[in-house]
């Protein structure tokens, strides 16, 4: 059905001004307190600010940043316990920082969680236990002090794992285009959905695959999020959503967000007054975010941006942000300043709210 | 190969050539006693290339000069390799433990950074511009050295889609030094004799074929009748050698250590082409323009290209070819050190590395470096014409003593103001 014009009123964001970000970061997060902001950076550093408090706009003040990671600082997540974030990077290593500690050190670091790239990490409802993944194919329990608890071996490049709202189950996306879901008290797999259309093998790539995926606070739902994508190389298609019932896996819907160019739906969050707020990125400055609804043929707004890359809401629930790259991104030979020096690209932090 | 509109001049051939491929073959036809040892000589003297063509750009950081934890070295680790102090990407760990046959150069930094002038640009060699179309490096291999008595093409060319004679490549050589392309590795269409035609029947069409030649050389230019001639003949040997496009026939171990994926394959029939003794054989590999992606891509694409790659090489080393055949694998150029907005990297002529091994060349060594971050080459820069040279002299073709002859007009082979690079060379 088509979205009632009064909601599309109430869920149209407005950009404000965006935040830079002095170089390129590919994952964030909230503490849950909403003072700080986190985020992983292609440098090895999970950058932290400060977020201030009661202005007109959002304001971030950077503080000391955390290390003990290498490469990519691919995801980071703070625990519900309000006092812990936790990190990974994609030489498979993992730490926990005390964030409101005057060390930059982490509390507790696991070098080769997983062999190589982790990709992804879920926090338990309970807040007791988290998952890692990667692209070794295996999923990893923890405590939140980094103890190993468990593993379980799913086999393929994990991209990205969600734990069930009742804590009873596990989602794992694959960039084979592959979901499972598996028990958590013995480990066996429950059902699998079919993502295919998301995944192709082009020549010799993998392309596509599960990008992110979500369950509705409920657990009914299922989104998964991707592209169909059209070739490899230069890897284009539309940013999709498939969605599924759970009880009985069947699928339900297909949602396209986009046109060829715009490729990836990156990311999906659930906002608590009704909609899911939706990241996508394609070609360089190519990007949106989206507040869509399952039942609805059409998306209720989209702000076009470049190449938004997550999205997280604030705590307050007053504003959310997406990571964005800047514009002008891309361009072949060597780009330098007036200095010579070569020039990389920023992240701009892109800060949107709802209409109160 | 049958292409019917083609004109006698598209085979033009040289009297050499043509008796080069008649003596080889009527030595193995006739069945004389020396034969066998006379080829196996003649093997042992042969010059051969594998040629392996990356189009659309293998970055360098995801593959041969890895810069692990810098501002944009990615997410991928590094790996040691059999050669102590030199790492590569974690993605090709097959490749690792073949770098004692392996030299790669990191220092490459050439003038395109488009592909539609660059892939043509790079593989002539770039050359300074008198006017002239330049050969590709397969057609000039197919002039200077030639079929070298084996009657087969000199210059074949694997690739995905289609398949044909590719005389573009040969510039002013005309077009007889064209590639003769296998598309998806198949040979074309009705290339086996029918049933009704016995060998002796073929020999009897043969006959009236050569009779008509030298009836319609009369009245010609010679290098018509011995071009149409040669083409004739390279093809019957191919007819003779069909067997080797037939991968079923090779040992599933290898067909799995290559790989069942399209460019395994090709490398797979790349090696039965060598053994077979074809001098120049190319493998293009599609589908590397990694803009948007770069890294997931990479991450199936590399693992794929290495474990073809050094299977080959493995291969050539343990069959006593790696001295014969020289073995080079690059893209027309690298790509981006930033990432641009599409998580992909982009075109990138000024720092980026190719890989070699075999005939003439020193092995399990970098040569030429980039600095810390990738963004630049350290030291001395080498354009493609300091691999033409180089590989020229690999092949035993003195680059200033050779040229070619475009009609009267003397043309250097490779850039004369580049010069071959002596820590290549063994």
């Amino acid at each position: 059905m088509m979205p009632d014009p009064a909601l599309k009123t109430r869920f149209t964001p407005k950009a404000l001004k965006p935040i830079d970000l002095p170089q390129q970061f590919v994952s964030g997060g909230f503490s849950p307190c909403g003072a700080f902001f986190f985020a992983g950076s292609m440098e090895g550093q999970l950058g932290r600010w400060c977020v201030v408090p009661d202005t007109a706009e959002p304001e971030l003040i950077a503080l000391s940043t955390l290390t003990g990671l290498t490469a990519w600082v691919s995801v980071c997540v703070c625990l519900p316990d309000g006092k812990h974030v936790v990190a990974a990077d994609s030489w498979g290593n993992l730490a926990g920082w005390s964030y409101c500690a005057d060390s930059t050190e982490p509390a507790w670091k696991v070098a080769n969680a997983h062999d190589g790239w982790i990709r992804s990490i879920a926090v338990a409802p309970d807040g007791q236990t988290f998952a890692t993944c990667g692209r070794d194919g295996r999923i990893v329990f923890w405590s939140t002090a980094g103890q190993k608890k468990s593993e379980l071996t799913v086999g393929g490049d994990l991209s990205i794992v969600r734990f069930a709202p009742d804590g009873k189950s596990l989602f794992v996306g694959s960039l084979a285009g592959k979901v499972t879901q598996w028990t958590l008290e013995n480990a066996a797999k429950i059902r699998e959905f079919d993502a295919s259309p998301l995944f192709t093998v082009n020549r010799l790539q993998d392309v596509g695959g599960v990008r992110t995926l979500a369950i509705s606070p409920d657990g009914s739902t299922l989104l998964v999020g991707g592209t169909q994508p059209a070739n490899g190389g230069n890897v284009q298609g539309k940013p999709t959503l498939l969605v599924f019932n759970i009880a009985d896996g069947t699928f339900k819907k297909k949602a396209e967000l986009g046109a060829d160019g715009d490729v990836y739906v990156t990311d999906l969050e659930w906002h608590p007054d009704g909609c899911w707020l939706i990241s996508t990125s394609g070609n360089p400055g190519q990007g949106k975010l989206i507040t869509w609804r399952v039942e609805d043929e059409q998306p209720l707004a989209e702000v076009k941006l470049s190449n938004c890359h997550l999205v997280r809401q604030h705590p307050s629930g007053r504003w959310f942000a997406t990571l964005t790259t800047n514009a002008n991104s891309n361009g072949n030979g060597k780009v330098v300043d007036k200095g010579g020096e070569y020039l990389g690209n920023r992240s701009p932090l892109q800060v949107l709210v709802l209409p109160s | 190969m049958a292409n019917q509109l083609c004109k006698p001049w598209e085979h033009r051939l040289s009297r050499r050539q043509w008796l080069n491929g008649v003596s080889a073959a009527g030595i193995a036809s006739a069945g004389l006693p020396f034969g066998a040892a006379f080829a196996d000589e003649l093997a042992k003297q042969r010059k051969q290339i594998l040629f392996v063509w990356i189009d659309g750009g293998m970055s360098q950081y995801e593959s041969w000069d890895p810069k692990p934890n810098s501002p944009f070295g990615g997410p991928f680790r590094s790996i040691a390799t059999t050669v102590p102090g030199i790492q590569v990407c974690e993605l090709m760990p097959r490749s690792a433990k073949i770098m004692q046959h392996l030299c790669v150069v990191r220092g490459m930094c050439t003038q395109d950074n488009s592909h539609s002038a660059g892939v043509p640009r790079i593989q002539r060699g770039d050359p300074k511009n008198r006017g002239v179309t330049y050969p590709f490096f397969g057609s000039s291999v197919a002039k200077l050295v030639g079929s070298q008595g084996t009657g087969l093409p000199a210059y074949v060319s694997i690739k995905p889609g289609s398949g044909g004679f590719i005389y573009q490549d040969a510039g002013f050589l005309g077009p007889q030094f064209g590639a003769v392309a296998f598309g998806d590795g198949k040979l074309p269409e009705n290339f086996s004799l029918p049933e009704s035609v016995t060998d002796a029947d073929d020999e009897l069409r043969q006959s009236l074929r050569k009779k008509a030649d030298e009836r319609y050389r009369l009245r010609r230019r010679p290098e018509s009748t011995e071009a149409t001639g040669y083409i004739f003949d390279s093809a019957r040997e191919l007819m003779r050698q069909r067997a080797m496009f037939d991968l079923s026939k090779v040992a599933q171990k290898d067909r799995d250590r290559y790989g069942e994926h399209e460019f395994g394959r090709h490398m797979l029939l790349a090696r039965q082409m060598l053994e077979v003794g074809v001098t120049f054989v190319k493998v293009t590999s599609y589908g590397w323009d990694t803009h948007g992606d770069n890294f997931n891509g990479h991450a199936s694409l590399m693992p794929r290209f290495d474990q073809a790659f050094a299977s080959i090489v493995e291969d050539l080393h343990d069959r006593g070819m790696l001295d014969n055949v020289l073995v080079i694998a690059m893209s027309e150029f690298g790509r981006t050190p930033r990432i641009n907005g599409h998580v992909g990297r982009d075109h990138f002529p000024e720092a980026w590395s190719l890989a070699m091994s075999g005939r003439g060349v020193r092995r399990g060594l970098t040569v030429g470096k980039t600095n810390a971050k990738g963004t630049a080459v350290e030291g001395d820069a080498y354009d493609i014409g300091h691999m033409f040279h180089t590989w020229f002299s690999a092949l035993g073709v003195d680059t200033s003593k050779t040229q070619f002859d475009n009609h009267g007009q003397p043309l250097p082979i490779a850039h004369e103001e580049m010069h071959a690079v002596k820590e290549v060379l063994a």
